[in-house]
Order: C-alpha cells, then sequence, then structure tokens
C-alpha cells in the first residue's frame, strides 16, 4: 500500500490515492444521481482517513466544483438544467445563508446553538426522509390500484401547483421545468433552503432537490439539473474561499476529481434510466442514513458516524451503477425503459 | 467568549425605548447596531475559523514544508501555496474548473464509444 501513499504539503500528512478515488468516485456518483454536493459523505470521510477537519471541507469543497461542471454538463445536454430557475433560487439563497448566520448568532447568543441545531438536523432529515418516502408508497399504491383495475380517486393538487396558483408579479415561464409562476416562488423557496443550509452549515442540496420537486414543481430530472447548477456555483465560490485561507490540499482535490468526474457521469446518466419515483425512493434511504450518521454524532461515536455514512454512500453508488448497467443493457436489447427501483414483481409501469 | 457578546446584546431595553422616541432614537441606536454588527461579524469569522475557513494564520500556520520535496506538482503547488495564499486559492479555482470540463468532455467522449445514448432524455416519473 505504501506504492499508493502520497505526501500532501499543504496539510502536512501521508494519505492513499487508493482511499480518495475511492471517496471521490462515491461521492460523484450520489452526487450526479442525487442533484447533491455530497460533503456529508466525502468530509466525514477524509476525517477519518487521516486528513484534518479544516483540509477536509476545504478540499471537498473544491472538488465539488470540478465535479459539478461534470453533472450539470451532462444534466444540461439531457436537458435537465432550468437555468432561469436555478438563478432565481440562487438569488434567494444568497439572502438566505445571509439570514441563516444571523439566526445562528442568535442562537448563539441564547446558548442553544450547539444542543438545537444538531437536533434539528437529525429531525429535519427524518421529515424530509419520511416525506419523500410517503410520496413514494401513496405513489406505489396508487400504480398497484391501476394495475388491478380498481377505481383511482383523483389526487388531491400539489403543494407546489396550489403554489405556482399564486399569481404576485412577475410571473415567469420556467420552460425546461415546464413551469409558469411567480418568479418569487424560487426565490422565496431559495431563501428558505439557504437559510437551513447556512443553520445547518451543510451545502443544502439534499433539502434544495425535494423542495424544487415538491414546493416549486419540477420534474425530479430537472430538479436534480437544477440544483447541480447551484451547487456547481456555490462550490466555486467555496473552492476560492477555502482556497485564499489557506485550507484546500488541491493535490488531494485532484486525485479526488479524477474519480469524481468518472462517478459524476455515471450518476448522472444513471438518472435517465431510472424513474423519478425511484430516485425520490433511494433519496429518501440515502436521507435517512444521513439522520442515522448525525444521531451517532449526536451520541458522541464519531467512528462510528463517519462509517456508517461512508458505507452507506459506497452502497447507494453500487445500486445506482446496477441500475444504469441495467438500463443500458435494456436499451440495447430494445427493451428500453426506465427502470423501477424498489418495485416488486408483477407490477405495472407508471402511468 | 460568546457569553460576553451575550451580556452585550442581552438587554435591549434602553435601545427600544430609544427608537420609540422617534427619529432621534433611530440614529441614538446607531452606535448600537454599529457594534451588533461588528460582533456578528467576529462571531462569524469565529466560526469560520472553528470550521477550517478562517482568515489565514499567521505565516507559521499556513506554511507548508518543501524541504523534502523533489522538484515537480507537488512541490510546485507548495510553493505556490507558501507564495501567495491568493493565487493560491485562484489556482483552486481554475484547476478545478478546468479538469471539470475536460474531464467532463472525455468522460462524456467515453460514454458515446461505449454506445450509451447521451441524447436528450425524456423524462419519466
Amino acid at each position: 500500500m505504501e506504492l499508493f501513499t502520497i505526501y500532501l504539503p499543504i496539510a502536512g500528512v501521508h494519505f492513499n490515492v487508493l482511499v480518495l478515488l475511492l471517496i471521490g468516485f462515491t461521492v460523484g456518483v450520489s452526487g450526479g444521481f442525487f442533484g447533491i454536493g455530497g460533503a456529508w459523505i466525502a468530509t466525514p470521510a477524509l476525517n477519518i482517513f487521516g486528513l484534518p477537519m479544516p483540509y477536509a471541507i476545504g478540499t471537498d469543497l473544491a472538488h465539488v466544483g470540478g465535479k459539478s461542471i461534470v453533472s450539470t454538463m451532462r444534466h444540461g445536454r439531457f436537458g435537465h438544467v432550468d437555468v432561469r430557475l436555478g438563478m432565481a433560487m440562487i438569488l434567494g439563497t444568497t439572502v438566505g445563508m445571509e439570514a441563516g448566520a444571523n439566526l445562528v448568532l442568535a442562537l448563539e447568543r441564547a446558548g442553544l446553538a450547539e444542543s438545537v441545531i444538531r437536533k434539528a438536523y437529525v429531525v429535519l432529515l427524518v421529515l424530509t426522509g419520511t416525506f419523500v418516502m410517503a410520496d413514494y408508497l401513496i405513489h406505489r399504491r396508487r400504480q398497484r390500484r391501476a394495475a388491478a383495475g380498481d377505481p383511482i380517486p383523483p389526487p388531491r393538487a400539489a403543494l407546489a401547483h396550489r403554489l405556482q396558483q399564486i399569481r404576485i408579479p412577475p410571473m415567469v415561464d420556467f420552460a425546461a421545468s415546464g413551469i409558469r409562476c411567480s418568479l418569487w416562488l424560487p426565490v422565496l423557496v431559495g431563501l428558505a433552503t439557504g437559510m437551513v443550509a447556512s443553520v445547518f452549515g451543510v451545502g443544502g442540496g439534499f433539502i434544495r432537490m425535494p423542495a424544487l420537486i415538491y414546493l416549486v414543481g419540477c420534474p425530479t430530472a430537472v430538479a436534480i439539473g437544477t440544483d447541480l447548477f447551484e451547487v456547481m456555483i456555490t462550490g466555486a465560490y467555496g473552492a476560492f474561499t477555502y482556497g485564499v485561507k489557506g485550507r484546500v490540499e488541491l493535490l488531494a482535490a485532484m486525485w479526488m476529481l479524477l474519480a469524481a468526474a468518472v462517478g459524476a457521469q455515471l450518476g448522472t446518466v444513471a438518472v435517465k434510466y431510472v424513474r423519478g419515483y425511484s430516485i425520490r425512493l433511494l433519496f429518501a434511504i440515502t436521507i435517512f442514513v444521513a439522520a442515522a450518521s448525525v444521531a451517532l454524532k449526536q451520541l458522541g461515536l464519531q467512528l462510528a458516524s463517519s462509517i456508517t455514512i461512508l458505507a452507506a454512500g459506497i452502497g447507494i453508488s453500487g445500486v445506482i451503477i446496477a441500475q444504469l448497467v441495467q438500463g443500458v443493457l435494456d436499451e440495447r436489447t430494445g427493451r428500453h425503459g426506465p427502470s423501477t427501483a424498489g418495485a416488486g414483481p408483477g407490477t405495472s409501469p407508471p402511468a | 467568549m460568546s457569553r460576553r457578546i451575550s451580556v452585550l446584546l442581552a438587554d435591549d431595553r434602553p435601545a427600544r425605548a430609544e427608537r420609540r422616541s422617534g427619529a432621534s432614537g433611530r440614529w441614538a441606536s446607531l452606535p448600537r447596531r454599529v457594534t451588533v454588527g461588528i460582533a456578528a461579524l467576529w462571531l462569524g469569522a469565529v466560526q469560520a475559523l472553528a470550521a477550517g475557513g478562517g482568515r489565514p494564520a499567521s505565516s507559521a500556520v499556513n506554511h507548508a514544508d518543501t524541504s523534502g520535496l523533489a522538484p515537480g506538482l507537488t512541490r510546485s503547488m507548495a510553493e505556490l501555496y507558501n507564495h501567495s495564499l491568493w493565487l493560491y486559492g485562484l489556482t483552486v479555482v481554475v484547476v478545478m474548473a478546468g479538469m471539470g470540463l475536460v474531464l467532463g468532455l472525455l468522460t462524456d467522449r467515453i460514454m458515446a464509444m461505449l454506445g450509451v445514448d447521451l441524447g436528450r432524455a425524456a423524462r419519466h416519473e
């Protein structure tokens, strides 16, 4: 293993290249597939393998910027990036992050920051995961009823649909998403998600992606691509600011990006072969694992927390690649159609 | 330190009374706002530093040891880091963006060569 060990002069540590490649690949696959940066996998993983936490954060942010370019380019070619929507979200996110920082200060003043934030983070993850999972299960039940020929009650107007009906000028067409709504809707959603991300000290992709689906009304694939567009810009800014502060180990980031680019390409192309609801199911599972990891950290089990999240990342990446391979094989045999992860045998495809 | 700031900010009744008293109250509360602003900035900086992203530390901290490094990429990076953090930060962005672009195009090509259909994708919910 000595052969694969390199010296990282900025952090002043020796690190195994294979570990960097593994972490990069895992984060690349899941990031490209779910539309997230993946800092919650990469940062603890880099840290447990020996990179000091400040460098782990900066190095992860730097490679996220590069990796998101790969994913955004591919999603863009698939028609999954709504640039106009992304810009509106960025506007709101920027303000929201500032507001979130002020909220953290208020909690600091009340002496509640540490305890409240981490507990609230776990609750938010569990709620998000539960909401997405419930949505998936309702969708599956409707599918089964349709397959059995049972009458299906008309679906209730989704929250996103109701929000789109609010006519506050300027009304904007978001062509790539196929929606028309007030500009204030994505701005305010960006503001809310930015605030939450800032309070919890995370990139926020895991909140923005479901928010784009359930609040703005984006199709799943467009939510992923548009979120990655935003991650690309925030990642580039993060890379710069951490670089200037001397907290980026560029050599490590380059090795990670080599593997992350391949992973991001695979994860992004996999979106094409997996139905939106199946992506939501995998996303919900990932969110639950992240919640478990944060809960373990809260209990003081730092190592168990990091190992849990890294193992889950590798597992989820394996599932995504399996879905991709299956999709490509089906395409070649002329049975092209997005697969339904988690769908049992004998179920009909979604209507 | 955060407790000291809490004490500083805890009792805002006089300031509120001043605000109620009209325009002069608003101006009178300006120093307090400035204090709060500075405190907020300072707290933010401390938090960022705690997270690893604070202001550049002294050169003794932000210094890469190049003595044992052979000439090459690693040494060049370390020397750039020691020379100027601004230039290093800029290099990080340029390298990451450049690598992202090149690798994106390269992996795209490889996927196409493997026979994966990379045309515009239909959306399936």
